[in-house]
């Protein structure tokens, strides 16, 4: 098959319902950037936990009426709960001096006594790394006699891993929209395509033109419109995070994976939606 | 060479044809006439493989109804030229273009096309055209053009169905002269028509169809 038939007939196809080529193109785009920006959106929201997730600790204060020797009998069992690393305690003279270094000395020369608790510091594992595994962790060293208290500095850290679930599932749901619309506007293209061609495609057969012949040139109509449609997308995506970058830098990062997925997946919706038109309407 | 034999084809309201059994021998000019609706395209479209029988079979070269492949029938339609009443060209291209269109579907060289068209413009008296677009050519023009793009991949058999049917007797007349060349030729050709009147001044096997059925 010649390259420059398929060109000319892919022009030609072009020519014939340019309208509805550019309305399916600028659909596919649109429905891609609004993927690719939960998926952005999403993709960044995971690396900057990755970084938090060094300093995942947790502080848990332990009753002033505990010993010497229970303390050290509730370390050993503290470094026992799965998910916990590392046990660092804190005396209450290691909590008087931080306190008296970022605060100065105006409280202890108030009080008779060092109203600061001993406390452990806890390290947590990465493994424990989502909302369910740190509370199951924290609801069990609380309930450790002589532990009055756990504290655990992850509100903001959880606020973040609701929000990218958030948009995983939405970029999964959306997934499936920008899948069915993709195909049906391109298939509907290719629809009006073939029956604009519905007179030199009847001739094509009575000459004894192959099958492929004639669908090829369909199917690289698909496919570009797809793909343009995954590349305006990408571009698109591209100069807004480039611009929240300028605005605010260092806030986002671009992957340029997602960027080359998206004009890979324009490409399959277009190849796909083509052929359920060649199926259904050839 | 063409073989039809007990072919019935049944359309889904009932009409169609039946019982047809029907030779052509290479290089046969032959008529087959009958009034309209008598099943004359019905015919035409199962020697190109348009239409399956259901019962019987037809043959055309090594090509059989009974076991042709869909992929295959591409192929068959190559070694076949067809013409239309109402011509069927296309308006965007200019004549050459139509011509060449065959060639092109089917894959020929560039340079080679150039040369079969030529020839085949020549064929049917219009090489001073070939860049005139089918709106500015008379109706009998524009059938010639199509015969053209029938016979310009050298086919063994021409199947024409009323392609005289959309002209005045003098045109007519022009494409007959044409049709009778390329049959002079070698070619074979099956010409469907509703005209008795014509075919009578003509030489040529006449065969009759009526409801259906081969008139014998
Ligand atoms: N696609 C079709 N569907 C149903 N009936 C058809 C179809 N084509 C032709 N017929 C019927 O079959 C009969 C033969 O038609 P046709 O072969 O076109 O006749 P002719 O070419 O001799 O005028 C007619 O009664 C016609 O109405
Ligand atoms: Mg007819």
């Amino acid at each position: 098959m010649r390259l420059r038939y398929l060109l000319e007939e892919s022009r030609d196809g072009f020519r014939r319902a340019w309208g509805s080529c550019v309305l399916s193109i600028l659909t596919v785009a649109f429905f891609l950037t609004l993927l690719g920006f939960l998926t952005l959106i999403s993709a960044n929201i995971s690396y900057f936990k990755s970084r938090l997730n060094e300093q995942l600790q947790m502080q848990a204060f332990i009753s002033n009426t505990l010993d010497d020797r229970g303390i050290a009998a509730l370390a050993d069992k503290l470094r026992r709960i799965p998910g916990v690393i590392k046990v660092q305690f804190i005396s209450k003279d290691d909590a008087a001096q931080a306190f008296e270094h970022e605060f100065g000395k105006e409280m202890f020369s108030v009080l008779q006594e060092n109203p600061l608790p001993a406390s452990f510091t806890l390290l947590l594992s990465g493994q424990y790394n989502h909302e369910a595994g740190i509370e199951q962790i924290a609801a069990e060293i609380k309930q450790q006699p002589g532990i009055d208290e756990v504290v655990y500095h992850f509100k903001t850290w959880l606020q973040l891993q609701r929000y990218a679930s958030l948009a995983n599932t939405t970029s999964w749901i959306l997934l499936l929209f920008v899948t069915v619309g993709s195909l049906f506007v391109i298939s509907n293209n290719i629809r009006l395509v073939i029956a604009a061609r519905q007179h030199i495609i009847s001739t094509m057969r009575m000459v004894g033109a192959t099958a492929a012949f004639i669908r090829t040139p369909l199917f690289i109509e698909g496919t570009l419109q797809g793909m343009i449609g995954g590349g305006i997308a990408a571009m698109a995506l591209f100069f807004l995070f480039e611009f929240i970058n300028a605005t605010v830098p260092g806030v986002v990062t671009v992957p340029g994976h997602i960027l080359g997925i998206l004009i890979l997946l324009g490409a399959a919706l277009g190849l796909l939606g083509s052929a359920l038109a060649v199926r259904k309407y050839l | 060479m063409v073989e039809m034999q007990n072919v019935r084809i049944t359309y889904a309201n009932g009409e169609g044809v039946e019982q047809i059994n029907l030779r052509v021998a290479q290089g046969e000019f032959v008529f087959l006439v009958g009034p309209s609706g008598a099943g004359k395209s019905t015919l035409l479209k199962a020697l190109y493989m348009d239409i399956l029988p259901s019962e019987g079979h037809v043959r055309i070269g090594n090509y059989n109804s009974l076991f042709i492949k869909k992929k295959d029938i591409p192929y068959l339609r190559r070694k076949l030229g067809i013409v239309f009443q109402d011509f069927r060209l296309f308006m965007d291209r200019d004549v050459f273009d139509n011509v060449a269109f065959t060639l092109k579907v089917i894959g020929t060289r560039r340079k080679e096309i150039k040369r079969r068209v030529l020839r085949a413009l020549a064929d049917v008296g219009l090489s001073h055209k070939a860049r005139k677009m089918p709106y500015e050519l008379s109706g009998g023009e524009q059938q010639r053009v199509a015969i053209a793009r029938a016979i310009v991949n050298e086919p063994f058999l021409l199947l024409a169905d009323e392609p005289t049917g959309n002209l005045d007797p003098e045109t007519a007349a022009s494409i007959m002269d044409v049709l009778e060349r390329i049959n002079t030729r070698g070619t074979t050709i099956l010409m469907a028509t509703h005209n008795f009147e014509m075919v009578r001044r003509y030489r040529g096997r006449v065969v009759q169809i009526k409801n259906g059925q081969l008139i014998l």
